[in-house]
């Protein structure tokens, strides 16, 4: 209940309503519990990454080390696969590919397609025409099959693995940004700014690019998310990382196999590569959620 | 009338704007695989000890010394008329190792959305009646985690708790599909394939369903059709779902391609022999006709489920009636 | 038959409040109690937030997403609504009372044919289906006036006009011939002349039908023509309540008072008076609400809340003063007058501007001239061509033909073209002060951005000191230069967006409709401040509005605009006075008046 002495102080600064500034990416992914939840898995899991390479027991390409699809013992935590190779070892190096790959592409990704995006949004005419259907028909093709036929036609390799999603996703982050952008140039501050004759670069830089980060940065979660999911679903194929080096993907595709023998040698990999995804799109999910909320209310009914 | 006419002006657009994407799927697929000159191929098959002399007489025999555009347009022609080649890594002929494989991909496909979207529509509208409630937020919760989740990782799950653990279903489905004769029995290999792509698509879908139909839900005209007295079954399914079903219908769209994609993982991980598994072991062995055959009809079947999302949306759009009358 | 003056709707000490996040409850409408009789509209009338919305939804029981109703009593034919279920509910709305809400775009579902909406009240309330309910279909648009009723249930609504959509919107409320019509805002939005035909249309569907109306409006001109009775609401409390004349003749609240004096009028030029300060966000309990702001406040009225009061003529007021009030005279203090000089400064001639995929041009061959600090205001309606001309004067529309100069110099037809002097002697302010700032930079980016471009004279040590002042130029409070816009009152965001323009020093201001978003009341202190400064600083004021009121007390000179022509222009006094196009003068007619001829 607000008391007169609230409403006296007209003349200095008066009732702050709203925050001023919406808060920063990070800032707003750890103010959800499930945003913190994914930083937390996502933390534990990325040092995994990092620095498991310094504490594999075994060495992890290493073929004999124990005997041929053996369940946990003292030895071998994890217990060890057709080859002998200790699965413990082999997890705590193979989850680099995964998100190297994934956070090259997708930034790629971004960074061409979102110039692109943002320009022809502000552009018009010809130029945003011309993008706008090259966005669409690259879109139109099937992610998973034009990255097979890529890799049919061309072998796999890194190279072809980071250009492939890249042309998955570049369309796709584009298309996003120019959106953003057709949204916030309707604004009147960007008319104010051509009325002072602000030069083009100065205006999607100072008056549009801070206004379309949030949206975006949420896209680019997400869409690091699939990335890393796409990796691992081609590494799984066996049409990613070449053997002998130890891939979580590869893994869970190797020990299947031997399902009925070692299910560990199949379920730990699978449950690294979950817990990684599950973190990112927790993550995603909070910077989305941070994005789209202020939604209208419901209708009673 | 003028708007049944627009409709169909629209129906014919889409429909020469999916034909325009089949024919781009033809020309990337072809293109890239012809990529590799006929001495890789030749290599490939036959070893490296080959000779100059050999290679010329296989690339003969295959028609590769013709240039891209003529091997192309015959191929293009070949594979209209229901000719799809044959395979110069197998030999064999394509279309009978394409078009079982397209049928059980079509039915897995198919049955698989057929149960998926039904149950995405009513859990979406489940949580968007009851939006911040517990059931909404543990159901959202249970969403993320589960679209988190890559389709081979939820099928190898599946695959050790009921075929593994259980051994209620069959491990490989390949047998229990090519051998096994009874209804039943083949039946039982769709069980595990369907489940993991219904997991797939139902967090997705559902979620957007919520999303579309909680904004409608907060929408004047659903305010004013509470407060005309009208029941709330007339509300939410004929005031608020006609025009969320818009945005949801679009966003199923564009990503069902996406999910569908999971089909090939899928059969993948069960063994499943649809024309996903074809591509994957084509991929590997880089089989030129069978990889394009295989590109062309996962292209056709991707392009018709779009087509009938854009039906709908057209359907329940007056709006885009009316703009494309303009 | 009805009985005018039976009482349909008794609302009694309605309470409603706002559940908080942390889950306290913040009470917005407080004790509200009025009557609602056959035949005759009770306008509820107060500024944006003051819970006259709200009251109206919670009338009938309607509880909106996040709201509690506390306490009170809403009885229709002695049951009250505020105690029934839902079920219940929904067999009273529709049949009983109808709701008609702010924007009849929005309330008309779009997917959905006008027919079809129009047929489920019908079957649902009345039983009506197939040919019986068709032909009450045809019927109800024929009796709103829609032309060819049997065509327009086939339609959409969006393929509609906004006075038809109105329309559409009445005939849907008015289908089960309920006892009790809520409208909320229905004309907002609306051309005036529109305006004036569905009000009129209203007044005899009241009489005819024998509705007992809540009209809620912050349009006190309006309501004053169109209603028999009108409360005053400030602050969640009704603050004064009477027949309309007499309180539009004699307050009896310093609030209503301010209010009016606050509207402007094409009677009285130059005259409107702001009220200073902001209204509190919840209702207050232990003082008179409006103490802070009131000019005549006594210690009494800071100390204990203040009752209705009725001196016994019906007609109340929530004020310890009000005998004295009544007598006062209103406040009258004139605007700062433009002195236009003898110089052209702007030279329009022969302006064409076309949008691509548009009939026709929507600005065709306009010329007109503005002298150094003169203030010349564009008025016309929606489609007018009015803003578009502005554009085109900016260089934000690249018109087809026609030129346009300043101080004699033909001027390039886009912004990036001009020179850097021209840039700065043209400034343009906005209608919509949320758009018009970006919400990702403080109030110092933004005022100070025109002085690094423009402004050789003010080095960068001395900005922040340069901000400062054009921000208390403008009477905005001291502390906001590192403020982002979501922290401003819209009356405040205004401010800055006028800082901003003056800070380059302009010898133009370019105004497009920069009080229309604004209430009354923040819309008189924002024109005091614009006619103030552009006479201090000698500058020329393009202000285009559709609003003729607002025109006729900023401008001396006035263009009247109509489908991208000007029909008539003159000096704002002779204009108004003595129209001699027929446009204007069914624009001036259409006017609601609070004033007598």
């Amino acid at each position: 209940m607000t008391t007169t002495s609230d409403v006296v102080g007209l003349t200095t600064a008066e009732v702050v309503e709203e925050e001023g500034r919406p808060p920063a990416a990070w800032r707003a992914i750890l103010a959800s519990t499930e945003g913190r939840i994914g930083v937390g898995i996502g933390a534990a899991v990325l040092f995994v990454i990092i620095f498991g390479r310094f504490f594999t027991p075994y060495p992890p390409n290493a073929v004999g080390i124990g005997g041929a699809t053996t369940g946990p013992s003292a030895a071998h935590l994890l217990g060890t696969d057709s080859l002998g190779r200790d699965t413990l070892s082999r997890l705590l190096v193979g989850g680099t590919h995964i998100i190297v790959i994934p956070l090259i592409a997708v930034s790629l990704a971004w960074l061409l397609g979102g110039t692109l995006g943002m320009l022809g949004a502000y552009r018009g005419g010809t130029v945003d025409a011309v993008i706008a259907r090259g966005f669409d028909l690259v879109m139109s093709l099937p992610p998973l099959l034009i990255v097979l036929v890529a890799i049919a036609a061309l072998g796999t390799s890194n190279l072809v693995l980071v250009l492939t999603i890249m042309v998955v996703y570049l369309p796709r982050m584009g298309r996003l940004v120019r959106g953003a952008t057709q949204a916030v140039i309707t604004n009147e501050y960007v008319a104010a700014a051509q009325a002072r004759g602000e030069r083009t670069r100065a205006i999607l830089f100072r008056e549009v690019l801070p206004n379309i980060m949030a949206p975006t940065a949420a896209d680019f979660a997400l869409r690091i998310t699939y990335a890393v999911i796409f990796v691992a679903t081609l590494n799984f194929l066996g049409l990613g990382v070449k053997p002998p080096n130890a891939d979580w993907g590869v893994m869970v595709a190797d020990g299947r196999g031997y399902i009925n023998l070692a299910p560990l040698g199949t379920l730990a990999p699978a449950a690294a590569i979950a817990l990684l995804s599950i973190a990112l799109n927790l993550i995603a999910d909070a910077l989305t959620q941070h994005v789209t909320r202020g939604g209208r209310e419901i209708v009673p009914l | 009338m003028r708007l049944r006419s627009a409709r169909l002006r629209t129906i014919g657009r889409q429909l020469a704007a999916g034909l325009l994407t089949l024919f781009l799927i033809s020309i990337v697929a072809f293109g890239m695989m012809s990529v590799r000159g006929p001495a890789d191929i030749a290599h490939a098959k036959f070893g490296n000890q080959i000779t100059t002399e050999q290679i010329d007489a296989f690339s003969k025999q295959y028609g590769l010394d013709k240039p891209v555009y003529v091997r192309y347009g015959k191929w293009l022609w070949n594979f209209a008329h229901g000719d799809m080649g044959n395979s110069y890594v197998t030999d064999v002929q394509v279309s009978t190792n394409v078009l079982p494989r397209f049928e059980r991909t079509m039915i897995l496909s198919f049955v698989a959305l057929l149960i998926a979207l039904p149950i995405s529509v009513l859990i979406g509208v489940f949580q968007a009646r009851r939006v911040g409630s517990l059931a909404d937020l543990s159901l959202l919760s249970a969403s993320v985690v589960v679209a988190a989740l890559p389709e081979f990782v939820v099928g190898i799950g599946l695959l050790f708790v009921f075929a593994v653990e259980l051994g209620w279903l069959p491990v490989d489905s390949a047998t229990a599909l090519t051998f096994a004769s009874s209804f039943g029995e083949q039946a039982k290999a769709y069980v595990l394939p369907t489940a993991t792509l219904v997991l797939a698509i139902v967090p997705y879908v559902a979620r957007i369903a919520r999303g579309s139909l909680r904004e409608a839900l907060g929408m004047p005209y659903t305010q004013a059709a509470a407060l005309r007295g009208l029941p709330r079954r007339t509300v939410i399914w004929d005031h608020a779902m006609r025009n969320a079903g818009v945005p949801l219908v679009n966003a199923v769209a564009i990503n069902i391609v996406y999910l569908l994609s999971g089909v090939i993982v899928v059969e993948w991980v069960f063994a499943f022999p649809g024309i996903g598994q074809g591509l994957v072991q084509a991929t590997s062995t880089s089989d030129a006709f069978n990889v394009e055959a295989i590109a062309l009809l996962m292209g056709a079947m991707f392009i018709v489920v779009s087509l009938a999302a854009d039906f709908l949306v057209a359907y329940l759009n007056p709006r885009l009636k009316a703009a494309a009358a303009r | 038959m009805t009985v005018r003056g039976e009482v349909v709707l008794d609302v009694d000490g309605l309470s409603v409040g706002y559940v908080r996040r942390d889950g306290s409850i913040n009470t917005v409408v407080d004790s509200v109690s009025f009557q609602l009789e056959r035949g005759t509209i009770l306008g509820l009338a107060g500024e944006s937030g003051c819970g006259k919305s709200t009251t109206a939804l919670a009338a009938i029981s309607y509880r909106a997403p996040g709201s509690r109703i506390l306490s009170g009593r809403s009885q229709l034919q002695g049951v009250d609504l505020l105690g029934l279920s839902t079920q219940r509910l929904r067999r009273i709305w529709g049949s009983k009372v109808a709701y008609v809400a702010q924007s009849a775009a929005l309330a008309l579902n779009p997917a959905l044919t006008v027919g079809r909406q129009l047929s489920q009240p019908l079957a649902v309330h009345l039983g009506l289906h197939g040919s019986a309910s068709r032909a009450r279909q045809v019927e109800l648009l024929e009796s709103m006036g829609l032309p060819d009723p049997a065509r327009a249930l086939r339609r959409y609504p969006f393929q509609f006009s906004g006075g038809q959509q109105q329309r559409v919107a009445l005939a849907l409320a008015l289908s089960c011939k309920p006892d009790v019509l809520i409208l909320d805002e229905p004309t907002t939005g609306l051309d005036v002349t529109t305006q004036a035909r569905i009000t009129k249309l209203l007044r005899g569907l009241v009489t005819d039908f024998g509705l007992g109306c809540l009209y809620v409006s912050h349009d006190l001109a309006l309501l004053a023509t169109l209603a028999d009775r009108l409360a005053v609401m400030y602050a969640g409390e009704i603050v004064e309540a009477g027949a309309a004349g007499a309180v539009v003749s004699k307050q009896r609240h310093p609030y209503t008072q301010a209010l009016l004096a606050a509207v402007p009028s094409v009677r009285r030029p130059r005259e409107v008076v702001g009220i200073p300060g902001r209204p509190p966000t919840s209702v207050v309990l232990d003082a008179c609400a409006y103490a802070p702001r009131c000019r005549y406040v006594l210690p009494a009225c800071r100390t204990g809340r203040v009752a209705m009061r009725d001196p016994g003529d019906g007609h109340a007021a929530r004020c310890i003063r009000l005998e004295e009030i009544e007598k006062l005279p209103a406040l009258g203090s004139e605007l700062a007058a433009a002195r236009p000089g003898r110089d052209v400064l702007l030279e329009v001639d022969g302006i064409v501007c076309a949008y691509t995929g548009a009939e026709g041009p929507a600005v065709n061959g306009v010329g007109f001239v503005v002298h150094g600090a003169e203030r010349v205001g564009i008025v016309g309606e929606s489609g007018s061509g009015k803003s578009t001309l502005l554009r085109a004067i900016a260089g934000l529309h690249r018109p087809q033909a026609g030129s346009i100069r300043l101080g004699g110099i033909e001027l390039a037809p886009t912004a990036v073209k001009r020179p850097r002097s021209v840039r700065r002697e043209i400034q343009l302010v906005f209608q919509n002060p949320d758009s018009s700032l970006n919400p990702r930079h403080t109030i110092l980016d933004i005022v100070a951005r025109p002085i690094r471009l423009f402004r050789d004279d003010v080095p960068r040590a001395r900005e922040r000191e340069t901000v400062q002042e054009l921000l208390d130029a403008v009477k905005l409070p001291s502390g906001l230069l590192y403020r982002y816009p979501a922290e401003l009152s819209g009356g405040q965001r205004q401010r800055v967006a006028l800082a901003r323009a003056f800070s380059a020093k302009p010898s133009l201001l370019l105004c497009d409709e920069v009080t229309s978003a604004l209430d009354v009341s923040v819309q008189a202190t924002i024109l005091e401040l614009i006619a103030e400064l552009s006479e201090q600083t000698q500058t020329a004021v393009v202000w285009v509005s559709h609003d003729l009121a607002v025109v006729r007390t900023i401008a001396n000179r006035a263009l009247v605009m109509r489908d991208g022509e000007v029909c008539e222009e003159g000096e704002t006094d002779e204009l108004f006075a003595a129209a001699r196009h027929p446009y204007t003068r069914e624009l001036l007619a259409a006017i609601p008046e609070l004033l007598p001829a």
